[in-house]
């Protein structure tokens, strides 16, 4: 693993790696574990269903506890997925060359023959591969989740419902990264990229209910991972494209932002 | 001289509120160790920063090897060995591990070279790096700025955080890698040690050059301070007639004097008289400036 930056960045998560995949393989189960109480009380389903719909759409959807997809569209996948998608992906971003700047071992690195723009790429490369780990992990604990439990969820848009949540980990993982390569402060890209993300969830949450922000819905990329409830209706495909151009343009961002940077010794 | 290694005209480079460099110029040969003297915050990393591409240039130019140290620097940084003067590694790796990980990214490595370096400075590789002294982690510095045989090694303070032995078998080092024909650029605070591996040396203040001399030029102009301490009592005059010594404090049995260039006149006067003790110390580098260069280069 050590025979290059990308397979040095993936040793270097090994462990945290490990860790995530087993707390979302946990996750998975116990979620499908609780779904037949959930399903059984069905008073208490009317209340929910009942709620408000401001209150309905800060939690999550409408119809959440109808079938098993609403559920899962619920619980996880409307807050707590993409929160935790979120923080591995901030996590990484930020620490790919802004860590490594201020741990001082980005002289000894760049003293070899690498081009700057590699140390980029390899090092986004290696944790995009991460992500996507941790979504191949949570799709296997969703699916042994649903067979072990009888849980009948159409296997294969749990698949494109992770899909989305891995873009918007990516959008995360590369606004880190850039603001990482523009500032050399770990700190920073974490404050900004956190909040970004609670303000465009914030935006994406209230939007409709909320007349005056409905315009701005379309700046969230929450809006863009799952405002088509991807569990119940499959991935929209224009939405992909979205999720995909922002991650090409933080990426793009963090390679020029890199290349032009002095770096603090 | 050997064909020239590196060669900066104006290399200028300005933090705002803090001290960079100003107009830089300096030509290192092939096959020569050059020191890079000056005080702490001189500027000496700057520059060396600047041509490894770490931070860029406001003003001037600068090559090694004939190539742009912008557009070029990965090519460069192929044929040049690094240790930096503020050494920070990889903690989670072993010394061989970190080694291994660096012959990889450069794309070969000399196991029995680095094994052979590894047990000239007694350096436990297969311990992990968290647990190392920072005496032991310099010395894993040193061997992966020398391992790959580079054209070029830079080395910013290398003997920091050095034994007296290390530093012993570093200048041992230094004198082979000049036989095979490296270059080997040093930036140093400490004048004894330019003395005795350098061949040249170029001396920075306060982000300014102040002179590029030989080692041998430089040992002729510098000040030593002498003291002697006579077992009786001394003739006032004995002294007077030396052009390359300047009494500071004279008394019947102590001299208190700065000497410079060949001592030999002054020790044959001296060891007339009984002598109790004898110290001499080496300028420092303030004094030099002060001694050498005078006012105006203070006020840059």
């Amino acid at each position: 693993m050590l025979s290059n930056l990308f397979g040095k960045t993936l040793r270097d998560q090994r462990w945290s790696l490990l860790g995530w995949s087993i707390g979302l393989a946990a996750l998975s189960f116990y979620l499908l574990y609780v779904y037949p109480f959930m399903n059984r009380a069905g008073e208490l389903m009317k209340v929910l269903d009942n709620l408000p719909p401001v209150i309905k759409n800060l939690i999550g959807k409408n119809n959440f506890m109808a079938t098993p997809e609403g559920f899962l569209n619920l619980q996880p996948f409307s807050i707590l997925a993409p929160l935790l998608f979120i923080i591995f992906a901030v996590a990484k971003g930020s620490d790919a060359t802004a860590g490594e700047e201020e741990r001082g071992t980005l002289d000894l690195l760049l003293a070899n023959p690498l081009q700057r723009w590699q140390v980029v790429m390899e090092k986004f490369l290696a944790q995009a591969l991460a992500l996507f780990i941790l979504g191949l992990v949570f799709w296997i604990g969703l699916a042994a989740g649903t067979w072990l439990f009888s849980i009948v969820v159409n296997w294969w848009r749990l698949v494109e419902v992770i899909f989305s949540c891995f873009l918007l980990g990516l959008i995360f993982l590369t606004l880190s990264l850039a603001i990482g390569c523009l500032s050399g402060n770990k700190k920073f890209s974490v404050g900004i990229s956190s909040g970004f993300a609670v303000v465009t969830y914030l935006i994406n949450a209230y939007a409709p209910m909320v007349e005056v922000l409905r315009p701005y819905r379309i700046f969230s990329p929450f809006y863009y991972y799952n405002g088509n409830t991807v569990l119940i209706n499959g991935l929209n495909f224009s939405h992909v494209l979205v999720m995909t151009g922002l991650v090409v343009i933080f990426l793009v961002a963090a390679l020029f932002f890199f290349n032009r940077r002095n770096l603090s010794s | 001289m050997g064909k020239t290694v590196i060669k900066t005209e104006g290399l200028s480079k300005n933090y705002g509120r803090r001290l960079g460099i100003a107009a830089v110029d300096i030509e290192v040969f092939a096959g020569e160790v050059f020191g890079y003297l000056g005080p702490n915050g001189a500027g000496k990393t700057t520059t060396i920063r600047v041509l490894l591409d770490f931070i860029r240039a406001d003003k001037g130019t600068a090559q090694i090897f004939g190539l742009d140290i912008r557009k070029r620097s990965a090519d460069i940084r192929r044929r040049v060995g690094f240790l930096p003067g503020e050494l920070n590694l990889y903690e989670n790796l072993t010394g061989r591990d970190l080694l291994l990980y660096f012959c990889n990214l450069r794309g070969h490595g000399d196991w029995s070279y680095i094994e052979e370096l590894a047990s000239r400075f007694q350096c436990h590789l297969s311990q992990p790096i968290h647990s190392l002294s920072q005496g032991n982690k310099r010395k894993i510095g040193l061997i992966q700025a020398f391992m790959h045989k580079p054209d070029l090694i830079i080395l910013d303070e290398p003997t920091n955080g050095l034994d007296p032995i290390m530093q012993h078998e570093f200048y041992r080092l230094i004198g082979e890698t000049r036989a095979l024909g490296q270059t080997i650029f040093l930036s140093s605070h400490n004048l004894p040690e330019v003395e005795r591996v350098c061949d040249r040396v170029a001396i920075i203040r306060a982000g300014c050059m102040v002179a590029t001399e030989n080692v041998s030029a430089l040992k002729a102009r510098t000040m030593r301070n002498v003291e002697i301490h006579f077992g009786e009592d001394i003739e006032l005059n004995a002294f007077s007639a030396m052009d390359n010594l300047r009494i500071l404090n004279l008394d019947r049995r102590w001299l208190k004097c700065q000497m410079k260039g060949e001592m030999d006149r002054f020790m044959k006067i001296a060891a007339k008289f009984k002598i109790i003790d004898f110290i001499s110390r080496e300028p420092d580098l303030e004094e030099i400036f002060l001694a050498y260069y005078g006012d105006e280069n203070h006020a840059q």
